[in-house]
């Protein structure tokens, strides 16, 4: 089984049964618990839906660029600067793995969710540098940098940015 | 005016250093996106609107950035860096700098 998909389930019942524990302890309704359950039933199908997008998407397209961190002994005599790209992606993990992650921070280890979701928007973030590296016209990425930072709002900013070159010859 | 993230410009060689320059722009949240990336988080995938938003503020901080290297009289700026923090609550603050230079 997919481990995003495992992610999912184990965080779905985690969820249910605690607001089952709560709610029925509290009310003595059992039909209240068929309701919760329902609900949470739907919203899950749902979100597993939505989050299958990404299961097994592959690494990022360079589109033929070539990426290069280094930023001195470039040794690009036949190159020109064209100037910085910069591809970026502000990304949001659905509420049932951001609870399963919550708990693993707790306990510790690797947090698995959002090792997946930083892989896909790392991915996404350079695919779009290298886009717009590719639409001006460069083959090559030189002094390439990665960062990442948690905006305001719950979700994780992934940049990428590096400068592009181009080839003289052309 | 060049910027690059690479200490050297090939083809060129560094005549002056103008010193560090910085550029940068604190952006806080937009109430109408803000409802957008609230369901995101919920849901969970990408926020554009906050993609976007992001990207554009970073871009007024690398032209603050190129303005203040051009008053001092540069014609590139080198070994540029971008940098994200959270100043305080509700308001992100986007920086570029780099080392502003004139080039031969």
């Amino acid at each position: 089984m997919n481990d995003s998909a495992l992610g999912v389930i184990t965080s779905f019942l985690f969820t249910t049964f605690t607001i089952a524990f709560y709610i029925g302890f509290g009310l003595h309704q059992p039909i209240w618990l068929l309701w919760i359950a329902g609900a949470w039933l739907v919203f899950f199908v749902v979100v597993l839906l939505y989050d299958m997008r990404h299961w097994g998407r592959p690494s990022f397209d360079t589109q033929g660029v070539r990426i290069y961190s280094r930023t001195r002994n470039l040794g690009l005599e036949d190159h020109e600067t064209e100037g910085t790209v910069m591809g970026t992606c502000v990304k949001a993990r659905n509420i049932f793995s951001s609870a399963r992650a919550e708990m693993r921070a707790i306990i510790g280890g690797e947090a698995k969710q959002f090792t997946a979701l930083v892989d896909e928007a790392r991915n996404v973030a350079i695919t779009r540098m290298c886009k717009q590296a590719k639409a001006r016209g460069c083959d090559s990425i030189y002094g390439f940098r990665l960062i990442t930072a948690e905006t305001l709002w719950g979700s994780t900013e992934f940049i990428a940015y590096g400068t592009a070159v181009r080839s003289r010859k052309e | 005016m060049i910027v690059s993230t690479t200490e050297e410009i090939p083809g060129r060689e560094v005549h002056e250093v103008m010193g560090v320059v910085f550029g940068s722009c604190v952006q806080t949240k937009h109430l109408g996106k803000d409802i957008g990336a609230g369901l995101r988080s919920v849901v969970g995938g990408e926020a554009r609107g906050y993609t976007e938003m992001m990207e554009e503020s970073r871009r007024t901080a690398t032209e603050r950035m190129i303005s203040q290297a051009q008053s001092l009289g540069a014609n590139a700026v080198i070994s540029m860096r971008y940098m994200t923090a959270q100043t305080m609550r509700g308001a992100a603050e986007l920086v570029a700098f780099g080392t502003a230079v004139r080039l031969r």
